[in-house]
């Protein structure tokens, strides 16, 4: 787990219940509200996909919704920015090849 | 000073590029003069469907087809890909009623040559795995086509340029006359002078108004139609889309079908097709409302509502633009392509409405079959534009 505990303008990490997560088929944990890019990065993960054409990893970089670097498949739905988007329990996040694919059962 | 051509082309859209490229082609000296820059008329804000399955079978299907195989061989010509596809097309019934209309349609449309069929709801969904349950059956007609409005105007001009043809932009044209030689004197708000002994008129919705300038009657409505543009993603289903409802109202304006007020005051109708770049183009309107390019919110949400009735996994989907483009239509639906009888040297090729980036090159190269050898099919003679009464005012 990597994160900051103590900041130096925020201060202490606030306790939050936790949610379970489900990232590439394995089960992680992550704060209640986060979003999905934040509990990634907290466990180590640094590539959310690859790219369409030359297969190069990319995670997040403007951090702010604007870019579509760290776009990720949630809960089937390809393309899902994940700096944007709060976990929720249970959710499945896997990362992305190129556009992804539509799951069918929509 | 006045610089002299032997034609004049009014308009730099996909049409007048066309005419451009195929006069220049047959050697003549060609100069387009365009009003705003590159693709800012309807060739810059619309789809990119070369459609074959929206045609009544007639004219235009006929040149539909003649068109195709010119784009075919532009790619090689032009030396780009042009953003040719052929991924086919289907269009969606949603009722018993539609069938019915749908089902004589493609009869005649096969009597005519083109390769469509009416699928099964089974083999539509195979097709197209993502629709909403609702519809019933499809047609698919695999030589539905598709090419980069984009690439098709930059080609035309960039290859037209090469062999001597030029293109003037932020030039409108304010004033044409005839003078005592016979040749035209064409004059632009910048107060620069064109002579030549040939005028093309392509300016596409603005048409009715270049004509006026030199006393004829082009009858042109702008209609406008807005469409969305998606980000990319991944593929959904096999071909383009649109839906039958807009086409069985063309086909039997008697027919009873159920749209809302705004659908109908939007002129609404389904089209998705997928670009060379991945994206979606969703559309669109077919409205009137004078030369007002502006996208609405009303027309906007529109699309999208009916975008994701059609295609459920839409509604995750952003969309990254806008855009808005006025056709050129006239009141019978054809286009108009000919010599005036009043002012002879004088040609029109505008109002293709939604067909003008599928009917772009048969357009030019009967164009320059015209002004260059004087010739025209006798076939072509129910697009001329003599067939608009009180078209003969001569001018000396
Ligand atoms: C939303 C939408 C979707 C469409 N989808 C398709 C499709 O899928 N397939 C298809 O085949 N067609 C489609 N169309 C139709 C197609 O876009 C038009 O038929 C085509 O672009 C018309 O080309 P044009 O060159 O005649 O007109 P334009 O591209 O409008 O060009 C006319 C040009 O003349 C210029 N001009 C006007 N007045 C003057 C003047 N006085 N002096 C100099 N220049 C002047 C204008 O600035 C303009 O650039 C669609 C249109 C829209 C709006
Ligand atoms: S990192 Fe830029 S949109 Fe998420």
């Amino acid at each position: 787990m990597q994160r900051i505990i103590e900041h130096p303008v925020l201060g202490p990490l606030p306790e939050v219940p936790m949610v379970k997560i489900i990232v590439d088929g394995e089960q992680m944990e992550a704060r209640e509200g986060e979003m999905i890019a934040a509990a990634l990065i907290a466990t180590g993960k640094k590539y959310f996909r690859k790219t369409i054409k030359t297969h190069e990893p990319r995670g997040i970089y403007c951090g702010i919704g604007r870019c579509t670097d760290c776009v990720m498949t949630v809960n089937g739905i390809p393309n899902v920015r994940t700096c944007i988007t709060p976990v929720e329990e249970g959710m499945v996040i896997e990362t992305q090849m190129g556009y992804g694919v539509w799951k069918q059962e929509q | 000073m006045v610089q002299s051509y032997d034609v004049l082309v009014i308009g730099g859209g996909i049409i007048g590029l066309s005419c451009g490229y195929y006069l220049t082609k047959q050697g003549k000296r060609v100069v387009v003069l365009e009003s705003g820059g590159f693709a800012d008329g309807a060739s810059g804000a619309c789809d990119d469907m070369i459609l074959f399955q929206s045609k009544k079978p007639g004219i235009n299907l006929e040149l539909a087809f003649e068109s195709l195989e010119l784009y075919k061989s532009l790619v090689g010509e032009l030396e780009d890909s042009l953003g040719f596809a052929n991924y086919g097309g289907m269009v969606l019934i949603e009722n018993e009623r539609e069938l019915e209309v749908m089902e004589e349609f493609v009869m005649q449309q096969r009597s005519y040559g083109l390769d469509v069929e009416i699928l099964t709801k089974a083999a539509m969904r195979k097709k197209q795995p993502f629709l909403h349950e609702r519809f019933i059956a499809s047609t698919y007609s695999p030589m539905d086509s598709q090419a980069y409005p984009f690439a098709v105007m930059h080609k035309f001009a960039r290859k037209g340029r090469q062999m001597g043809m030029q293109v003037v932009h932020k030039s409108p044209v304010v004033g044409i006359q005839k003078d005592g030689t016979g040749d035209f004197l064409v004059t632009t708000a910048q107060n620069m002078q064109y002579r030549a002994p040939h005028v093309v008129n392509a300016a596409g919705a603005w048409a009715g108004k270049v004509a006026d300038l030199i006393g004829l009657n082009v009858p042109m409505e702008p209609r406008r139609g807005q469409i969305i543009i998606t980000e990319k993603i991944p593929a959904i289903g096999e071909t383009n889309l649109w839906s039958a409802k807009y086409l069985v109202t063309k086909l039997k304006p008697g027919i009873q079908i159920d749209s809302t007020e705004e659908e109908k005051r939007l002129g609404l109708a389904f089209a998705l097709t997928r670009t060379e770049g991945d994206s979606y183009l969703i559309g669109s309107t077919r409205e009137f409302v004078g030369y007002d390019k502006r996208t609405t919110m009303e027309g906007i949400r529109a699309i999208i509502n009916q975008a994701v009735s059609f295609i459920p996994v839409l509604k995750d989907v952003n969309f990254i633009r806008a855009i808005a483009g006025l056709r050129p239509a006239t009141p019978d639906g054809k286009m108009v392509l000919g010599e005036h009888a009043g002012v002879s040297g004088f040609f029109t090729a505008a109002g293709h409405e939604g067909d003008g980036i599928s009917l772009a090159p048969i357009t030019g190269k009967l164009l320059a079959d015209m002004v260059c050898e004087g010739r025209s099919d006798a076939r072509l003679e129910e697009l001329s534009p003599n067939r608009f009464a009180s078209n003969a005012k001569e001018v000396s």
